[in-house]
C-alpha cells in the first residue's frame, strides 16, 4: 500500500483509539507530538493496528518501534 | 596545570577562604570552650553552653569534691546557694548545680540519668521548676541549649558542628569578633556576649549575679532606679491550665524511678514567679503522687514572696535571700504538712 | 560514609584530585574509589555488590554469545531469577531472618541496574559489556551507588570509556548542583524530619489536625530530601564529567497521578513502566483496557514492594495504579471539565488533588505498618487536643526556614524549567554572582540541620 494512504488511515485510527478530534502524523512523529498517546494508550493503538491490518508484532519488533516512520515500515513489511 | 584547572583552583580558594579564615579563629581561640578541656569554665566573652560547663565541671572535679548533691533546673536555681542548702544536709555532702537556662524536664531526667550511668552517688536533688520547665515543651534548638554528649546521644561530632555553625552566624561573629577587639558592650550582643566575667562558682557553680553589685550600690533606691526590669502586675488571681500530660508524667515516673535506685532525697520547688500566675493544682497533685506530698512544694501565685519586689533582681529571677526562706520552709518544717505550709504563705 | 560527611568530604577531594592529575587512570581511581566507598561500611556490602555485578557480566556474555534464541532465552530467565532471588532473600525478611542478616545498602538500586542491563542485552538492544571494568564502574560508582538514580546501560557505559578532560564549566556546574542538592536536605528536609517521625512515632496521642499537618508536610520531606540527594548524586558525578539520569521533574506540578510518575523518582518509575509495565501490557494486549488497568495494578504493586516488604507498601503502589486507572477511564470527563473551568482554574484544582491524593498514599509508604497506617488516614480530621498549639508539630523556627525554603526553591524550580537557572548564574556579573555563592554557603552553614547523616531512601 502507499505511504500516503497507510499514514492517513493511522491517523483516522488514532482519532478513534485516543477520543481525539484531529490527529496529524508524520514519520517522525513519536508519542511526545501526540496529545493523549501515552504508555497507557500505546498497547490499544498496537492492538487496534493488529486487529485492522491482520498482523502480529513480536515483543521485540514492538520495543525496537521509536515512531511512526518505524510503525509504517514495520505494518508495511508484514502485509506483503 | 592548565589554565582552567588553575582558575577553578584560585576560585575554589577564594571561596572558601573567609570560612577558614574564621575556622581557624574559632579552633584557635574555642570561644565556646568545647573544643578542649578546662578547668574553669569562665574566661570566655561568649554566653557558654550551661547543661556543658555543668557536666565539665562535675567531669573535672569529681574525684577531689565527690559530689552527691545537686541543685536542679532553670535559671531559677540562682537563688539556691550551695552553702544555704548545706545548711539542711550532712555535713559532708557536697553540692553541684546542674542547671540549665529555661531547663525542662527531658534536660533534667537526661541530667539525673547521666549521673546515675557513671555511678555518681546521688543523695539529694533540689529541683527549682517553674511552669515552662513542666510543660517540656522543646526549645528552638540552638548550641547553647544542646545537651552535651556524656547527658545526651549526641555524638560528639554533631555537638561540635553545632558551636561551629553557631560561630558562624553573622550575628555571633560580629559580636564577638567587635567585643573581643574593642571591649565595649552594645545592645545587640545581647544574648551572645557576656560582659559581665566571672558568672558562677568554679566547684560548686552557684551563680554571681551581676546585679548584686548594683544593689550593694544603691541599696533599696536599685528597685526604682531599674523600675523598668520590673513590669507592672494585674493583682489578679490567675492559674495555668494543667500542663503535664501522659508524656511528662511519664518523664516524672523515670525520674522517680532513678531516685529510687539511688536511694535520693529529691525536693521539688516551684520558683516564685515573679508574673504570680498559679501553678495548676491538678499539676501539683500529679507531682504529689508521684514523688510525695512532703516532697513538692509550690510557691507559685499571689503570696508573699512574689508580692515583695525588693526579692527580685529583675522580673525573671528573685534572690537568694528568697531561696533561703523557701528552704527553710522545704526542709526547717519538713514535719509538717506542706499544704498547710503553702497556704500559709499565700495570701488566699 | 554518608554523603554529608566529613569523611565523604575527604574522599571525595582525594578522587576528584587524582582523577583530573592522573588521566590515564581515571578507570582505576573511579573503580577503587568505589570500592573503598562501599567497603567503607561493611565489607560483606562490597563482596556481595561485586559478586552480583560480575555474574551480571558473565551472564550478559553468555545471553549474548549464544547461539539460538531459546538458549539465550533460558540464560535471560535463569539470570532473572537468580538476581531477584538473592536479591529478595538479602533485602527482605522472608528467606534470612532479618536480625540474622546485615541488609546491603544499595542492593535495590544496583540489583535493578542489573536486570536492565540483562534485559537490554536480551532484546538486542544493548551490546554486551566486554570491559569488566567498565561493568564493575557501571555497577558500583560511589555516587549513585546509595539510592540511584538506577542508571541504563546505554546511558552510562558510553560515558566512562572515554578520558575525561577537566572541563571548568562542568566541574563548577557539579559543585553547584552538589550545594542545591544540600540544602533542599539540610535546609529543608533535616529541619522537618525529626518532627514528622515524632508525630509517627506518637501516632496514637497526635489530633487528629496534627495528622492532617503530617500528612500533607510529608511529601514535601521525603521530595526535598531525596532529591537532595539525587542532585548531589548528580552534581558529584558531573564533576568527574559523567551524566546521570535525573530523578524528579517538578512532581508537584502534576496535575495527575499518570504524570507524577513521570515527574517523581523517574529512574524508577521508567523502569519499572519499561521492564514489567510494557512487556505486561504487550502479553495482555487483547484484553485491551482490561490488559491495560491488570498491568498497572500489577507493576505498581511491584513498584511498592520494591519499597518494603509490608502490606503498607503493598497498598501504596496499588493506590497509584487504582488511581491512574481511574484517571484513564475518566478522560474525557476531566476534558469536560477543562472546558468549563478553563486552564488555570483546572490546573490549580488538579494540582492540588494530585498532591493530596499522592500525600494520603504515602502514609501507607512512612507508617511502620498498615496498621498504623489505617488507624493514620481514620483519624484525620479537623479536631485539636490542646487548641492552636496542636498547629505546632515543628518549632516556629522551623517551620520559618521549611517554608521559606520551600518556596524559594520552588520558584527556583519553575524558573529553572525555563532556562538552566544554574548555568545562566554564569552570565551574571562577578559581584552579584559572587555575593550569592557565599550567602547560600553561609546559609546552608547556619541554618543547615546537620544532625542526621542518613536520607530516607538508604533503607532501600
Amino acid at each position: 500500500m502507499e505511504d500516503e494512504n497507510l499514514i492517513k488511515e493511522l491517523e483516522q485510527l488514532f482519532q478513534e483509539v485516543l477520543k481525539k478530534g484531529q490527529v496529524s502524523l508524520k514519520y517522525e512523529t513519536t508519542a511526545k507530538d501526540v496529545d493523549g498517546w501515552d504508555s497507557l494508550t500505546n498497547m490499544l493503538l498496537i492492538n487496534a493496528i493488529e486487529k485492522k491490518y491482520s498482523i502480529h508484532f513480536g515483543f521485540r519488533e514492538i520495543i525496537k518501534l521509536k515512531n511512526v516512520g518505524d510503525l509504517c515500515n514495520a505494518i508495511i513489511s508484514k502485509t506483503k | 596545570m592548565n589554565k582552567s584547572v588553575l582558575s577553578f583552583t584560585k576560585k575554589t580558594i577564594c571561596l572558601v577562604a573567609p570560612f577558614l579564615v574564621a575556622s581557624i579563629i574559632y579552633i584557635v581561640n574555642d570561644p565556646y570552650m568545647v573544643l578542649h578541656r578546662y578547668k574553669r569554665y569562665d574566661s570566655t566573652c561568649l554566653f557558654l553552653n550551661e547543661h556543658y560547663v555543668g557536666w565539665q565541671t562535675y567531669l573535672n572535679n569529681r574525684d577531689s569534691v565527690h559530689y552527691d548533691s545537686f541543685i536542679m533546673g532553670n535559671s531559677f536555681t540562682m537563688a539556691f546557694k550551695s552553702a544555704s542548702w548545706k545548711k539542711y544536709l550532712n555535713s559532708d555532702d557536697r553540692v553541684l548545680r546542674l542547671f540549665g537556662n529555661a531547663e525542662r524536664l527531658s534536660s533534667v531526667y537526661a541530667k539525673i540519668k547521666a549521673l546515675d550511668k557513671v555511678h555518681a552517688p546521688i543523695k539529694h536533688i533540689l529541683l527549682v521548676a517553674d511552669k515552662n520547665l513542666m510543660d517540656n515543651t522543646p526549645l528552638t534548638p540552638s548550641a547553647l541549649n544542646l545537651l552535651p554528649p556524656g547527658e545526651s546521644n549526641i555524638t560528639n561530632a554533631n555537638f561540635q558542628k553545632s558551636f561551629l555553625q553557631s560561630f558562624f552566624i553573622p550575628t555571633n561573629m560580629y559580636a564577638y569578633l567587635n567585643y573581643s577587639i574593642c571591649k565595649t558592650y552594645h545592645k545587640y550582643m545581647k544574648g551572645v556576649i557576656n560582659p559581665y566575667g566571672i558568672v558562677h562558682d568554679p566547684v560548686t557553680l552557684d551563680a554571681v549575679n551581676p546585679h548584686d553589685k548594683e544593689i550593694a550600690l544603691y541599696h533599696d533606691r536599685y528597685w526604682t532606679i531599674f523600675k523598668s526590669r520590673f513590669p507592672q502586675r494585674s493583682g489578679l488571681n490567675a492559674e495555668f491550665t494543667p500542663v503535664i500530660k501522659q508524656s511528662q508524667k511519664d518523664l516524672l515516673l523515670r525520674i522517680k524511678q532513678l531516685c529510687d535506685k539511688n536511694h535520693t532525697d529529691i525536693k521539688i520547688i516551684m520558683g516564685p514567679d515573679y508574673k504570680q500566675v498559679k501553678f495548676n493544682p491538678k499539676d501539683i497533685a500529679i507531682l504529689q503522687q508521684i514523688f510525695g506530698k512532703n516532697n513538692v512544694y509550690d510557691f507559685t501565685g499571689i503570696n508573699t514572696y512574689t508580692e515583695d519586689i525588693h526579692n527580685y533582681y529583675e522580673a525573671a529571677h528573685f534572690r537568694p535571700t528568697v531561696g533561703d526562706k523557701l528552704l527553710q520552709v522545704v526542709y526547717g518544717q519538713s514535719s509538717r504538712s506542706n499544704s498547710a505550709e503553702t497556704a500559709a504563705h499565700n495570701k488566699l | 560514609m554518608s554523603l554529608i560527611s566529613i569523611e565523604f568530604v575527604v574522599f571525595f577531594l582525594c578522587c576528584f584530585i587524582l582523577y583530573y592529575a592522573f588521566p590515564k587512570y581515571q578507570k582505576a581511581i573511579l573503580l577503587l574509589g568505589s570500592c573503598v566507598f562501599i567497603g567503607y561500611y561493611h565489607i560483606a556490602f562490597l563482596v556481595i555488590a561485586v559478586a552480583i555485578a560480575m555474574l551480571t557480566y558473565l551472564f550478559g556474555r553468555l545471553i549474548a554469545a549464544s547461539d539460538s534464541d531459546k538458549k539465550a532465552g533460558w540464560l535471560y530467565f535463569s539470570s532473572i531469577v537468580l538476581l531477584a532471588f538473592v536479591w529478595l532473600a538479602l533485602r527482605y525478611p522472608w528467606i534470612i531472618p532479618k536480625d540474622k542478616f546485615l541488609f546491603p545498602l544499595g542492593i535495590s538500586f544496583y540489583t535493578f541496574q542489573a536486570l536492565a542491563y540483562l534485559t537490554e542485552v536480551y532484546w538486542g538492544s544493548q551490546e554486551k559489556e566486554k570491559n569488566v571494568v567498565d561493568f564493575l564502574i557501571y555497577m558500583l560508582f560511589f555516587m549513585k551507588f546509595l539510592s540511584g538514580p538506577i542508571e541504563r546501560p546505554g546511558a552510562f557505559l558510553p560515558q566512562i570509556k572515554t578520558e575525561k578532560r577537566f572541563d571548568y564549566d562542568c566541574v563548577t556546574f557539579g559543585i553547584k548542583l552538589l550545594f542545591l542538592g544540600m540544602i533542599k536536605k539540610l535546609l529543608i528536609a533535616d529541619n522537618m524530619g525529626s518532627y514528622i517521625d515524632a508525630m509517627y512515632t506518637n501516632l496514637h496521642s497526635d489530633s487528629g489536625i496534627q495528622l492532617v499537618l503530617t500528612c500533607l508536610l510529608y511529601p514535601i520531606q521525603l521530595y526535598t530530601d531525596f532529591s537532595g540527594y539525587t542532585d548531589m548524586a548528580i552534581g558529584g558525578a558531573a564533576m568527574f564529567g559523567i551524566k546521570l539520569s535525573p530523578n524528579f521533574d517538578r512532581p508537584f506540578i502534576s496535575k495527575s497521578t499518570s504524570e507524577l510518575w513521570r515527574r517523581w523518582h523517574m529512574s524508577l518509575s521508567f523502569w519499572v513502566r519499561d521492564y514489567v509495565y510494557i512487556p505486561l501490557t504487550t502479553v495482555t494486549r487483547r484484553w485491551k483496557r482490561l490488559g491495560v488497568s491488570v498491568s498497572l495494578i500489577v507493576t505498581f504493586t511491584v513498584l511498592g514492594l520494591w519499597h518494603g516488604a509490608g502490606m503498607n507498601f503493598v497498598v501504596y503502589g496499588l493506590i497509584q495504579g487504582l488511581i491512574i486507572i481511574y484517571e484513564m477511564e475518566t478522560t474525557s470527563f476531566h476534558a469536560k471539565l477543562l472546558d468549563l473551568l478553563g486552564h488555570k482554574i483546572y490546573n490549580v484544582v488538579f494540582i492540588i488533588r494530585t498532591y493530596i491524593l499522592y500525600a494520603l498514599s504515602l502514609v501507607f509508604f512512612r507508617a511502620e505498618s498498615l496498621n498504623d497506617a489505617t488507624y493514620f488516614i481514620s483519624h484525620l480530621s479537623l479536631s485539636l487536643k490542646a487548641g492552636w498549639r496542636d498547629f505546632k508539630i515543628m518549632p516556629d523556627h522551623n517551620y520559618i526556614i521549611c517554608g521559606i525554603s520551600f518556596l524559594l526553591l520552588m520558584f527556583y524550580e519553575h524558573f529553572n524549567d525555563k532556562q538552566n537557572l544554574i548555568k545562566s548564574m554564569n552570565k551574571l556579573p562577578a559581584v552579584p554572582r559572587w555575593i550569592i555563592y557565599y550567602a547560600l554557603l553561609l546559609l546552608l552553614f547556619i541554618f543547615g540541620a546537620f544532625n542526621s547523616d542518613t536520607f530516607v531512601y538508604l533503607q532501600f
